[in-house]
């Protein structure tokens, strides 16, 4: 390391450094001093959040700009002549460049660090959280939690400094090197995004999870910030190996940049880039994402054509971008295109073809460890099976599913094209959760027609392991149970709602304009509760909820468990209102969990004969 | 001493300088002459490190220059194309060259900017194209260099400034056997300077030789006059 020039660009480039600092103080600390001593757990977690989308946004860009400016002599001629004559040797400049690089992406973090370290040491936020959440706030908000913090921003700047320093090194010029610095961190993402488009367009129940799971891990500023660590509980320390991981690759970049250097030849400063490799790198690139841009916006019918054009077109602006002038047509430009073409044809045709036969993947029985089955005709639409039989069954389903491929498209395209002859269709969702840890989704669009044709649809939604969320509503005691009744006349703010029914007018007119909590007596609770399983059991999965039934009432109703036996079903809650059976936490006036709550919501439809006598008893009663 | 032995040069089809052999004795002045494009500047840069030669030797007292951090602690340059940090004074540049350079001279660079009338603490960006040679100048003889290599260097220099510039350059020649190596279009400058020459043309020397011997054989020849004779194809004995 130099420490002339070291200490030389941090002297000129703290500027960068200190605007980055003020941008994490209003990202975090300040959130937090505004909450005035309030403890908001947003403000709180948010500050020493690696999800914070300011705190990302920050460290991208200023690591961005902190490579730009410390390579900068090398973009320049009188700049690279100036420190190539200097007396540092390459490796020194190199080491010296990074370096300083570095100090200054590091710096503002640690001075946000700081700051925060200051405001926990206050005192003012260490008592509990206003509401709803699972931390006191000095579990949270501690110096454990910052420096955690910390060190995870610090792995991203060296993960994302680490490509700008190789791009500065393959790049010749100042406009250059910032673009592709940004197209580099952003590589993985677009291409991710790019595979699950072709994916989702070419392959029959293709959906995108483990993509999702694969490249966001490519990235630490994606995997950290969708994952959202908020340190203090130790079961959010996400693992340390992806740390460690992330440094090694960050290391490798830097060591091949490196390498790269020692090859540079300074007589193409001012070039695009240094290395002819690099212009035809980039060329394919360009085609590859203009290609994919174009050809996914256009209509069905033109997609081809679309990817064609695009490619062409994206071509042309790269050379006009790379070349820096209009006059690029010649011969060898055309072999180049033709190549390119050639690379996205290839890619395409791969997709179209399914090659790797992911349409056609169905997980061996003894392979899968557990399913989660997502689907839109039935009610609760989540279920999570690991019975064997009921696996069995999802397979048999999904396999009917693939065979019928050529079924379910041509009755997509009359669908599409003849709308008053189309059936109704629902949607299919399977998450299989492999033994080796990985999870596998498929994704299915269904006409009614063939749903109903399959046995293992209806084995499986009257197996055991599925109904069996319903026991319950039998085996709580009454004093543990809650139960709201809402008259489908009123919506959930006690407005007139739009589908109000005729049979709830008749409860309206008969009792009263709105029903609420009422005061039930444990036998009225447990008639209730025995109507709405015997309604449920006789009607089964696929008729307790469907949307062309009118709605009388909605029934809520919440059974209270004790914590230590159903705790592992709160951590699975999927926290969604949308949900119609699901378990919560509880929590006492001072923040700490004492208990778990299950929910279930019910649209009482006529069909709930029993239910819906003795919810006549029951308001008779309460209104004699 | 400066030596350079089958130094070969490309950029990509263009061969700039082809199996280039020069010599420069310490303790002397070699003006480097060469109509333009002749190679010049891409030959001076591979004498300061800044590019890699493709084939061929460059030593300086049997030192191989290439990143060869030593060499270049001990070697001056002006290139032709200046360069100083942006919104810099002097004085900061200086500060930077103090941290650089194991040999910087404080008191030698206070004698100069005084001698020169520069301001330390004004920003080099503003002062005028001269002013920024001077300034490079300044900075490069404070560094007390053993070797200087100067690229077009009296380019927009007054006269009185280059009777400055050169009474510093002659001196150190004289006290410290500094070696020099310059390049320049102002032949007859030249003519009053140098020890010896050498004539590029074709990226190889066609002429090199010490200049009191090159006047005796041309005859009331100036040097102008003996460089334009060697381009138009006349042979100089060597």
């Amino acid at each position: 390391m130099n420490k002339a020039i070291f200490k030389e660009n941090i002297k000129r480039f703290w500027p960068v450094s200190f605007a980055a600092f003020i941008a994490y103080f209003m990202c975090g600390p300040f959130y937090v001093l505004q909450s005035r001593g309030d403890l908001s757990y947003g403000a709180l977690s948010s500050a020493v959040s690696t999800g914070n989308v300011g705190y990302m946004f920050v460290t991208c860009a200023m690591t961005v700009v902190v490579g730009a400016v410390v390579y900068s002599y090398l973009f320049k001629g009188s700049s690279t002549v100036f420190m190539h004559a200097a007396p540092a040797s390459r490796c020194e400049l190199y080491i010296t460049s990074a370096g300083s690089g570095l100090a200054l992406a590091f710096a503002p973090v640690l001075a946000n660090a700081l700051v925060l370290t200051a405001i926990k040491l206050s005192g003012k936020f260490d008592g509990y959280f206003r509401s709803g959440s699972e931390f006191r706030a000095a579990e949270m908000w501690n110096i454990k939690s910052i420096i955690g913090w910390m060190i995870i921003v610090w792995i991203e700047i060296f993960f994302i400094f680490a490509i700008c320093t190789l791009s500065a090194m393959i790049s010749g010029n100042g406009v250059i090197n910032v673009l592709t610095s940004m197209g580099l961190n952003l590589l993985t993402t677009l291409v991710y995004l790019s595979a699950q488009a072709y994916a989702s367009t070419f392959l029959f129940g293709f959906s995108d999870g483990f993509l999702t799971d694969a490249m966001t891990r490519l990235h630490p500023v994606l995997n950290y910030g969708m994952n959202r660590v908020v340190f203090g509980n130790d079961e959010m320390i996400i693992g340390e190996w992806s740390v460690v991981i992330y440094t090694l690759v960050a290391l490798g970049i830097f060591t091949a940049s490196y390498w790269i250097y020692t090859k540079r030849a300074n007589e193409k400063t001012g070039d695009s880039y240094v290395f002819n490799a690099v212009n035809v790198m980039i060329c394919v690139l360009m085609v590859y994402m203009g290609s994919s841009c174009i050809g996914f916006i256009v209509e069905d019918s033109l997609r081809y054509w679309g990817f064609l054009l695009g490619g062409i077109f994206s071509f042309f602006v790269g050379q006009l971008i790379i070349q820096k002038s209009f006059r690029i047509f010649n011969r060898g430009l055309l072999v180049s295109l033709a190549a390119s073409c050639a690379v996205m044809a290839l890619v395409i045709g791969c997709f179209a073809a399914d090659i790797f036969g992911i349409e056609k993947y169905v997980p061996a029985e003894d392979e899968i460890s557990f399913v989660k089955v997502y689907d839109s005709e039935i009610y609760g639409n989540t279920f999570e099976i690991s019975s064997p039989e009921n696996i069995s069954r999802v397979v048999d389903y999904q396999k009917m599913i693939v065979d019928r491929k050529t079924q379910i498209t041509a009755k997509q395209k009359v669908t599409a094209e003849r709308p008053e002859e189309s059936e109704s269709w629902g949607w299919f969702q399977i998450d299989y959760y492999l033994k080796n840890g990985k999870m596998v989704r498929r994704h299915y669009s269904i006409p009614d027609s063939i749903r109903a044709d399959s046995l293992s649809f209806d084995d499986l939604y009257s197996s055991e392991e599925i109904m069996g969320v319903f026991d319950s509503l039998i085996s709580s005691e009454p004093a543990d149970t809650q139960i709201t009744v809402f008259l489908e006349r009123y919506d959930w703010y006690g407005e007139p709602s739009p589908y109000a029914s005729e049979y709830g007018q008749y409860f309206a007119d008969k009792y009263n304009d709105y029903y609420g909590m009422y005061d039930l007596s444990d036998s009225e609770k447990s008639a209730l509760m025995k109507a709405f399983y015997s309604d449920i059991i006789r009607l089964g999965l696929k008729e307790i909820s469907p949307y062309d039934e009118p709605v009388y009432f909605n029934v809520e109703i919440r059974i209270a468990h004790p914590l230590e036996e159903y705790e592992e079903l709160a951590e699975k809650s999927l926290g969604s209102s949308n949900e119609f059976h699901d378990f919560w936490y509880i929590y006492d006036e001072n923040g700490i969990r004492n208990g778990v709550n299950e929910d279930f919501g019910f649209s009482v439809i006529p069909q709930y004969t029993e239910t819906l006598q003795v919810i006549d008893e029951i308001l008779a009663n309460h209104f004699k | 001493m400066i030596q350079v032995k089958g130094l070969t040069k490309k950029f990509g089809d263009y061969t700039a300088l082809n199996g280039l052999d020069l010599n420069v004795e310490t303790g002397s002045v070699y003006g480097l002459i060469g109509i333009n494009g002749s190679g010049k500047t891409t030959l001076i840069k591979q004498l300061t490190g800044v590019l890699k030669p493709d084939a061929g030797e460059i030593t300086f007292d049997g030192m191989n220059t290439y990143d060869n951090v030593e060499v270049k602690q001990r070697t001056g340059y002006i290139p032709d194309e200046l360069y100083f940090f942006g919104n810099y004074s002097l004085k900061n540049m200086a500060s930077f060259y103090k941290g650089l350079y194991k040999n910087w001279n404080e008191q030698r660079f206070e004698e100069m900017v005084a001698d020169f009338g520069l301001s330390k603490t004004g920003r080099i960006s503003r002062f005028s194209k001269g002013m920024q040679k001077q300034a490079a100048f300044i900075l490069a003889m404070s560094t007390m260099p053993d070797y200087l290599i100067l690229d077009e260097p009296i380019d927009g220099l007054d006269p009185i400034m280059r009777k400055k510039l050169w009474g510093y350059i002659l001196g150190d020649v004289a006290d410290r056997k500094l070696t020099v190596l310059i390049s320049s279009h102002n032949l007859r400058e030249l003519e009053g300077i140098c020890d010896a020459v050498g004539i590029l043309n074709k990226g190889k020397i066609q002429f090199e030789g010490k200049l009191d011997e090159l006047k005796d054989e041309m005859k009331d020849m100036s040097l102008e006059e003996i460089f334009i004779y060697e381009m138009e194809g006349g042979a100089v004995d060597e």
